[in-house]
């Protein structure tokens, strides 16, 4: 039987505020009075779309059950303007990927992998068992629980069914997420279009956000449309120094210019991330590559994290004119302790000695205990 | 000829092998890790996951789970963790509908028509080394993968 009316005394939803909106959509966070949960009802204009195409997103968050993809609760033409569907999703209390990194969250090393490997087994399963490239990934479409240790891939409204080729017309997306093939007029992409996007989004994880403000529109664009990436080469290499180079090599490969060059699917990009074996460093003073800072890590990665060593490394520029770098070490429940010999003659500047330094504290941490 | 799969498991990782038509193939993936980043208990969630995106990459008719050696002896931290992977695969084919067979090293031996004697790294070096990880253990998945019951 299907649901009819509203009872106005007591609806089923109250809205609580307004996420916005652009020139085909609107949204709001409300409260299911029945199911006493915030969600989100989204609402977008289906004028000059066909039924199917119209109709495409709230069809295929129904059709995909995955855990880590977001779960539509419910779909309805809108009553309040003429051709338009509203959808109600899970309101995720950790925001986006793109919320937290703009209120300068840090992620852990492992925890950014974690969180992409969960996006990537989303992607794969949809490309997979539901044939659709998602076109629009990005930091803004991937949402996180309030712990932001689960992912959820939303906004599907970009996503195509592939062809026999596995390949889908490419749309001009968000600027820089785009793949270089989705740039030129003609272009298409295949799922390694999505390994690309997910890629740079582990990117601004790992080493905080691209800076928008400084990136020019219009060179990203004439990049694009030449079949290139938006910015220069040199616009993905600003690591944070903790990042191990193992990691880094993925990353570069899953956002290679040519597809050919890059993981060939986002199963198999998951199951190399799952083979990195590194501290679990977590910045803590300090942002992106910047050698200033401190960051604390935990290691062996098969131990709970309570049982785990502490290792805290600081880097600071000295008034002498050099750079100071220390490592400390602690066992759960016990103090900081000097952990080998602090290197106080670093010239300011050596990017290089520094990733060193990170890579013999994992090189002994992993001395102590071996990883499992 | 039907698409088999075979499975080789050691304590941290399971190696696969495709078999068709009497061929060995270098279709990947060719080894599956539990995820190195995840802890202990997180790990076989981790491989299972990771089993079921083989299994749609690989698309096996069947699967074949060399057991190892009768004299295997191993310690209780050694043996577990192999056991616990290869139930993984059992119940992520389970799951998928795709029939799995535990495959004795005596039946493997007698289907490939190895001779008695000998042991049987010495009948796996008359075959053709394809792909990677061959000796790590590559080889016995595919020796589970080319032991398919004769119809």
């Amino acid at each position: 039987m299907p649901l009819r009316g509203e009872y106005l005394d007591k609806p089923t939803y109250a809205i609580l505020r307004s996420l916005g909106g652009g020139n085909v959509g609107q949204a709001w966070v409300g409260f299911h009075e029945i199911f006493e949960r915030q969600v989100v009802q989204k609402r977008y204009s289906t004028i000059g779309l066909e039924d199917a195409v119209a109709r495409e997103e709230p069809r295929l968050m129904g059709e995909i059950e995955h855990p880590h993809v977001s779960e539509i609760l419910e779909a309805q033409f809108d009553p309040e303007m003429a051709r338009a569907i509203t959808f109600v999703m899970p309101y995720y209390e950790g925001g986006s990927i793109a919320d937290a990194l703009d209120e300068g969250y840090v992620f852990s090393i492992h925890q950014a992998l974690k969180l992409t490997m969960q996006a990537l087994d989303a992607l794969a399963h949809v490309h997979v068992h539901h044939r659709y490239v998602h076109r629009d990934m990005k930091p803004g479409n991937v949402f996180l629980d309030a712990e932001r240790e689960r992912v959820y891939v939303g906004d599907w409204g970009s996503a195509a069914r592939m062809d026999d080729s596995g390949r889908v017309a490419a749309i001009h997306g968000t600027l820089l997420y785009t793949p270089p093939e989705g740039g030129p007029d003609d272009g298409a992409m295949g799922t390694t279009g999505d390994v690309y996007a997910t890629g740079l989004t582990l990117y601004e994880m790992l080493n905080g956000p691209f800076p928008y403000a400084s990136i020019s529109p219009e060179d990203a664009e004439r990049r694009l449309a030449e079949g290139r990436r938006p910015l220069p080469d040199s616009g993905f290499e600003h690591w944070d120094p903790c990042v191990p180079s193992d990691l880094r090599t993925l990353v570069r490969k899953a956002i290679r210019r040519s597809p050919d060059d890059r993981h060939q699917s986002c199963a198999f990009f998951r199951m190399e991330l799952g083979r990195v074996r590194c501290i679990d460093w977590r910045r803590v003073v300090g942002r992106g590559e910047d050698l200033d800072g401190e960051w604390i890590g935990g290691w062996p990665p098969h131990m709970r994290d309570d049982q785990r060593r502490r290792y805290r490394v600081t880097s600071r520029r000295l008034q002498t004119g050099t750079r100071a770098l220390e490592a400390m070490e602690a066992l759960p429940g016990s103090a900081w302790r000097r952990f080998g010999v602090p290197d106080g003659g670093v010239p300011p500047d050596d990017r290089p000695a520094v990733e060193r330094f990170f890579a013999d504290v994992a090189t002994r941490a992993a001395q102590r205990i071996p990883a499992r | 000829m039907s698409r088999a799969l075979g499975i080789w498991a050691k304590k941290q990782e399971i190696y696969l092998a495709v078999a068709e038509d009497g061929e060995v193939s270098d279709a990947d993936p060719q080894r599956i890790e539990a995820p190195s980043i995840m802890e202990t208990n997180e790990r076989l969630g981790g491989f299972i996951t990771s089993v079921r995106h083989a299994l749609n990459e690989l698309s096996p008719d069947e699967v074949r789970i060399l057991q190892p050696e009768q004299t295997y002896s191993a310690s209780y931290s050694e043996f577990a963790p192999r056991v616990a992977l290869e139930t993984a695969v059992r119940l992520v084919c389970e799951e998928r509908g795709i029939p799995v067979e535990v495959l004795h090293r005596s039946t493997a031996r007698s289907r490939l028509g190895f001779d008695r004697r000998g042991s049987l790294d010495s009948h796996i070096a008359g075959l053709a080394v394809v792909g990677k990880y061959w000796n790590a253990g590559r080889k016995y998945a595919a020796v589970a993968a080319l032991a398919g019951r004769e119809v």
